[in-house]
């Protein structure tokens, strides 16, 4: 019985006005989306192959000697562009897409009586201001975009926006209009159960929606897959397959709202009104609204306090050092104490400056997560973030990519280290030059960095969402189940 | 006649539920937006305040002329509560080289916070008006003329001696009263709300900037439901109507924009030669006035090359040597700033005042003509990509209205290339003022050793945002395309709705 309601349901949503537009607008969307990200997807990833091998070739030529690479580091190292950005852009763009692993070169002055001894600080990971970090240097920002800025179209807005505001234009008049009409009685006088009746009309508005977004996804996703110009592979299409039920379950979200409101309200009208006011305030102000509260709930030092605290520690950490090195660093092996004291000074200076800027860095990070975690109370952001997050862009890969940094800047100091004690000649003491072996480093050997999409770590961040989408659909799938039980009708 | 079908069609929307319902919605909304843009607008506040003193701080501590490199602000728009527009997005702090004329780009932003927060998640009253009164606006209009036809009272109206004309103008003037209520009562909260704050005092053009906002806003809504009725007008069923004007509504409101806006970026890329041409033209001023340094260190009667000319004590000194070319700047700037001299070095000195005399006016003509090749081509770079989707939104009657009212607030893209036109010509003044001061040619262009400069009469730098006029004209092309809008849409419902049988 409940195959020939849906059947009715269906058919009657097939023949409908708003299934014909929801087809088209569905599809101009994804024609669009997928013609755009072409043209970006080849310039981001040109620019990024290239960035690439420059850093390379500037590694290659540090590699004259081992104090050299001590120095300078390992230069810069870049993120990179997801070929499923598609799905969510995540504003990449406001992100900064590279970390340097280099050094400012600035000198210590040690003086003793009549001698004096320069330290020159080796590197660590600074990343680059982005806009408004601008007290590093006077630095000027990249691309201050003078655009009207609206949200961008990708898979994420198409399922967001306009997959939840179809949910509610099949579902509004779904009982409430049958009742209006008499139909609902009618049907009910014949031996279908209750659940029956409200799983058909469920099922018939999902297949009513699913089926245009089935469709748009597939031309869009043939449209990126003939062009060649990305290769997917096994994973991808696993994330693909992720991002598809997450929209479906999303919009089952909407469409369980529209059941329940109509179920509810005597008049379709009014059902109506209800549910427009509902989805602009969930779907579209909530997150905006609350998004806002962000930076001010959380606060951060300003670039001031920052710098002033820099200094302060790093003072600190100079006083106590240069009091007890009693003599200039000079090459002897085994390194004699002052040469041991020097290089530890400069090593320890490097972490803290790598430990001050993170958590300058993670303060911002945490605005935003504050942001992201305040706006999950709405569907709309909770999809937008796990589109994100398997998608492999935004905020969590930024995360990901941040902490990968981290991990290269730990195993190359390590490579450093190594390298030295291979050195027999050499008086173990890395960073500062008397103390650091002279040989040139191979280069082949040297740890490169890789920005790497892992499937598990970005499962991970979406996996939050998916539950919270979940739990979403069961409350409402219980509201509205109960209510249409205990609906009376007249 | 007509004044009763109008009572009838107020008292009809005014009873309704959808009207209580958004009502009540739109004015809570209201009150947490004004309550988030306040506090916003507040921290903005007291940042422009902080970094303004610190600047004069340092402007004050000033050793030589050649060291005058004042920085200046961007204060933040009180109106950004109704449309924050791009107030807090471009750059609010700027310092002002006699090397360099600056532009949009040269500025930098200490900025509200967090730029990704504040890209991604934006909210300010206009953005309330846009989504939730449209979509009243829809709701009345989608079953004015089909609903009445479907339940036969458009059959009853008929039968008594009244123009199809008047039958309409009551319809919508109807609608929009029980539109601009909730409207009025929304500007009224949030004026009251920021009033009592006290900490923004409006000025009186300010009040009328906000009357022009409140203008738009119902000529917009009048547009979105002129949609609406034609939609119902045109299709015979209300449940037609219904799913139509919605569609419109989210193709008009939130699809096409951001589609315009991302193909737009798509399409029209940046052209590198252009850059490369301009920017080689750039270098071409730079040598030769590099070159003409060079041959007068030659020429000049002192040995060596420097540009110290032998001098000897202790100085600071300070080059800034920044060079971007995706926005065509270099800066080239260098100070000077000899603490002590010794009494050995004084005979030099005349030398060092005939080179800066003759050199800083060359660097500050070659920073003009730059300067006259710079501003045309970022103008051809960049802002025509804006225009060119700006022109494309206006098939938009809601990104109309957001760019008329940030037009109408002082935030769209012109109110802050504003002030950049005022720091050109505060850049100017402060030429002129050495002039005056015929700094170039005084030994405290590069010295300090007689004392610092006296810097009581270096005028300041004053920013007076654009007057109302100028405000007005900026949003008066939007306007009037949402005018005319209107009167077509109105035209042509009554031309479907003369013509039909009922």
């Amino acid at each position: 019985m409940i195959f020939h309601i849906v059947k009715r349901e269906l058919y009657d949503h097939l023949s409908s006005l708003r299934f014909a537009l929801t087809i088209l607008l569905i599809l101009i969307l994804m024609i669009v989306n997928a013609i755009v990200f072409l043209g970006e997807y080849k310039q981001r990833m040109g620019e990024y192959r290239g960035q690439v091998a420059w850093s390379r070739n500037e590694l290659k030529s540090r590699c004259s000697t081992l104090y050299r690479l001590t120095l300078k580091g390992p230069g810069r190292l870049y993120k990179k562009p997801s070929p499923l950005a598609f799905c969510a852009d995540g504003g990449e763009k406001f992100l900064l897409g590279e970390v340097h692993g280099n050094t400012a070169g600035r000198t210590r002055r040690w003086r003793s009586d009549d001698t004096s001894y320069k330290f020159t600080e080796i590197w660590g990971l600074i990343y680059p201001p982005n806009r408004d970090l601008l007290f590093i240097s006077e630095a000027i920002p990249k691309d201050r975009s003078i655009m009207p800025d609206f949200i961008k179209i990708d898979w994420g807005f198409v399922t967001a926006v306009l997959l939840s505001f179809m949910g509610i234009l099949f579902t509004f008049d779904s009982i409430s209009g049958e009742q209006e009409r008499g139909t609902l009685r009618l049907m009910l006088s014949n031996s279908i159960s209750r659940n029956e009746v409200i799983c058909g009309k469920f099922l018939s508005a999902f297949f009513a929606i699913a089926i245009p977004f089935l469709f748009g996804t597939i031309v869009s996703l043939s449209i990126i897959h003939l062009s060649e110009a990305v290769q997917f592979k096994g994973s991808h299409w696993v994330r693909l397959g992720f991002i598809v039920c997450i929209a479906l379950i999303y919009t089952s979200i909407f469409i369980l709202l529209g059941l329940l409101v109509s179920s509810r309200v005597k008049e379709s009208s009014t059902s109506l009104a209800i549910l427009l006011l509902i989805w602009t305030v969930w779907v579209v102000l909530m997150p905006n609204a609350l998004g806002s509260l962000g930076n001010r709930l959380q606060s951060r030092p300003t670039p001031k306090e920052f710098m002033a605290q820099v200094q302060d520690s790093r003072g600190d950490l100079e006083t106590r050092y240069f009091a007890r090195i009693k003599e200039p660093p000079q090459r002897e092996t085994p390194a004699t104490i002052a040469t041991a004291l020097g290089s530890e000074y400069v090593n320890k200076d490097a972490e803290l400056r790598d430990r001050l800027r993170a958590d300058y860095l993670f303060a911002e990070l945490r605005q935003i997560q504050t942001a992201r975690s305040l706006t999950r109370i709405s569907p709309a952001a909770v999809v937008q973030y796990a589109f994100e997050g398997l998608a492999g862009t935004g905020f969590s890969r930024h995360l990901d990519f941040i902490s990968q940094t981290r991990q290269y800047a730990k195993q190359f100091r390590q490579f450093l280290i190594d390298t030295d004690r291979s050195d027999p000649e050499s008086p173990h003491a890395v960073g500062i030059p008397e103390g650091t072996s002279q040989k040139p480093v191979n280069f082949d050997a040297v740890p490169k960095f890789e920005d790497q999409h892992h499937f598990g770590t970005d499962l991970n961040a979406a996996i939050v969402d998916l539950l919270l989408l979940i739990l979403f659909l069961l409350v409402l799938f219980i509201g509205t189940f109960l209510s249409f039980l205990h609906m009376e009708i007249g | 006649m007509f004044l009763v079908l109008l009572r009838r069609e107020i008292l009809a929307h005014l009873i309704t539920f959808r009207f209580a319902i958004t009502v009540i919605t739109c004015l809570l909304l209201v009150a947490t937006t004004t309550f988030i843009r306040i506090e916003d607008y507040e921290q903005r506040l007291a940042r422009y305040n902080t970094a303004r003193d610190a600047h004069r701080d340092e402007l004050l501590s000033t050793p030589t002329y050649s060291f005058l490199r004042p920085k200046i602000e961007r204060p933040p728009n009180s109106l950004s509560i109704f449309n924050a527009g791009m107030d807090n997005r471009l750059g609010n702090t700027l310092r002002v080289y006699y090397t360099l004329v600056p532009v949009l780009w040269d500025a930098q932003a200490h900025s509200s916070g967090n730029i990704f927060i504040d890209h991604f998640y934006r909210i300010d009253l206009i953005f309330i008006f846009q989504f939730v009164l449209s979509l009243l606006a829809l709701l009345f209009a989608y079953d004015a003329i089909a609903g009445e036809r479907e339940t036969g009272t458009m059959h009853l109206t008929m039968s008594h001696p009244v123009r199809r004309g008047s039958i309409l103008a009551a319809k919508c003037l109807g609608a929009m009263t029980c539109l601009i209520l909730p409207l009025i009562i929304s500007f009224i909260i949030a004026l009251i709300w920021i009033v009592s704050i006290g900490s923004i005092v409006f000025s009186g053009e300010d009040f009328l900037r906000i009357a022009g906002i409140l203008l738009t806003s119902i000529i917009y809504l009048s547009a979105i439901y002129l949609i609406g009725l034609l939609i119902s007008a045109w299709v015979h069923r209300t449940a037609t109507a219904l799913m139509l004007s919605l569609f419109v509504w989210v193709v008009l409101v939130l699809v096409y924009p951001s589609l315009s806006v991302s193909v737009v970026e798509q399409l029209t890329k940046p052209q590198r030669s252009k850059i490369n041409s301009s920017y080689d033209a750039m270098r071409q001023i730079r040598l030769a006035v590099n070159k003409e340094e060079m041959e007068y260190l030659k020429n000049d009667e002192v040995e060596g090359e420097s540009e110290h000319f032998n001098l000897n004590g202790s100085r600071s000194g300070l080059h800034v040597g920044v060079s971007q070319k995706n926005i065509l700047m270099r800066i080239d700037f260098k100070a000077y700033d000899w603490q002590q001299i010794t009494p050995e070095s004084e005979k030099h000195v005349p030398y060092v005042v005939r080179y800066h005399r003759f050199l800083t006016p060359l660097r500050i003509d070659a920073a003009e003509r730059i300067g006259l090749i710079r501003l045309p081509a970022l103008e051809q770079l960049r802002f025509r990509r804006a225009r060119i989707s700006r022109n494309l939104l206006r098939l938009s009657p809601a990104a109309m209205y957001n760019l008329a009212t940030q037009a109408w607030a002082g935030t769209d893209l012109y109110g802050v290339v504003d002030f950049f036109e005022t720091a050109r010509q505060y850049r100017r003044t402060l030429v002129n003022y050495f002039y005056d001061q015929d700094a170039f040619s005084s030994r405290q262009w590069f010295a300090s050793d007689k004392g610092p400069i006296n810097l009581d009469d270096l005028p300041r730098f004053v920013y007076q945002r654009a007057d109302l006029w100028t405000n007005a004209s900026r949003a008066l092309p939007d306007l009037q395309l949402l005018l005319l809008l209107n009167v077509l849409l109105f035209l042509a419902t009554f031309a479907i709705f003369v013509r039909q049988e009922i």
